[in-house]
């Protein structure tokens, strides 16, 4: 019942919304349910649901827009180590940070961010039914 | 997804994109400047954050010996809106597009406060003299690139330099500096103000600022 829900909310942005919809929505809800501070993105959704990035990226604005799900920003290495930073707003990253992967001293740059989402309250009361 | 991703999926849904670069535009004299709000709703559905300049209506006051006194009224607006975004500007970087007295104006304002930044600088029908030194902007980075648009027709930018301090006919002629950061684009089949149209913006600026 809780995943129509859900995928009633997500099939106007998916193509051949009967099938799209309910298999997204029904992965959103196992992933929220097995964990519920899980990160969502478009490349983990595009590889279990076997669907283009960008179609799923406008499904995840969607629903942030919405307000069933809350954006996480990573700011990341730019030497690829991994994430130095997260953060719920892009103005609490630090100009300029010390790099505990590398070691070096980055500046803040926005092509090195990076977007995932997060359940809200909203979220997880769809979901639970 | 990166922010860019995020702003570009935002923008195919009619939804605000959060994490935009600042694009500035600062207008000449004798203006109204409506060119600035003909352009804002296609900057700002292209995802920037647009800031239009009210440097007010002037006229005589850009002539000699007033030039000096106009371009420090300027260079006070151009700096509080500046600051203004410091922080988005910091993170997200920033353009402006620049007309007539307004490219005077904003390269004077960049010379005189070193902390201020432009990535990419627009120069419309320019009055900076041809033989402009842009090395000490570039070196300091307060200027990444130089985009300026000349028209060989503009006789506003022909007669500027008699009458108007410091000026030159760059906005006819373009720049001599050959650094590639500046980039000058002629427009054979255009006046002074005729540049500053939607469709201009979209051709020619948007790729610039993107």
């Amino acid at each position: 019942m809780s995943s129509h829900d859900l995928a009633r909310l997500l099939a106007p942005r998916l193509p051949e919304a009967r099938k799209n919809a309910l298999r997204a929505a029904e992965y959103i809800s196992l992933v929220f349910h097995e964990d519920r501070a899980a990160l969502l993105d478009d490349t983990l959704l595009a590889g279990a649901l076997e669907l283009s990035a960008p179609v799923l990226r406008d499904a995840l604005v969607h629903l942030e827009s919405e307000g069933y799900l809350a954006l996480v920003l990573s700011w990341r290495c730019p030497s690829g180590r991994g994430t130095i930073q997260e953060s719920r707003e892009i103005s609490c990253f630090p100009l300029v940070s010390d790099c505990d992967r590398c070691g070096d001293v980055h500046e803040f740059d926005v092509r090195d961010v990076t977007v995932s989402f997060e359940a809200t309250r909203e979220m997880l009361a769809l979901i639970d039914g | 997804m990166n922010l860019q991703e995020f702003n570009d999926s935002a923008q195919r849904q009619g939804l605000p994109g959060r994490f935009r670069r600042v694009v500035f535009t600062i207008h000449g004299f004798n203006t109204r400047a409506t060119w600035q709000r003909t352009v804002s709703p296609e900057l700002q559905l292209r995802g920037f954050l647009h800031v239009p300049i009210d440097l007010g209506y002037f006229f005589f006051s850009i002539f000699w010996p007033c030039t000096g006194w106009r371009l420090r009224q300027a260079e006070k607006r151009v700096v509080a809106a500046l600051e203004k975004y410091d922080d988005e500007v910091s993170r997200f970087g920033s353009g402006a597009i620049c007309h007539s007295f307004g490219t005077l104006a904003t390269v004077f304002t960049l010379r005189r406060n070193s902390s201020l930044r432009v990535n990419r600088l627009i120069l419309v029908c320019s009055l900076l003299p041809v033989d402009y030194d842009w090395s000490p902007l570039l070196n300091q980075n307060a200027v990444e690139g130089v985009l300026a648009e000349t028209t060989p027709t503009d006789v506003w930018v022909k007669l500027a330099p008699l009458a108007v301090a410091g000026a030159g006919p760059s906005g006819v002629h373009g720049f001599t500096c050959d650094d590639p950061r500046i980039q000058v684009s002629s427009h054979l089949d255009s006046a002074h103000a005729r540049l500053l149209s939607v469709t201009h913006c979209k051709r020619h600026w948007l790729p610039y600022l993107s």
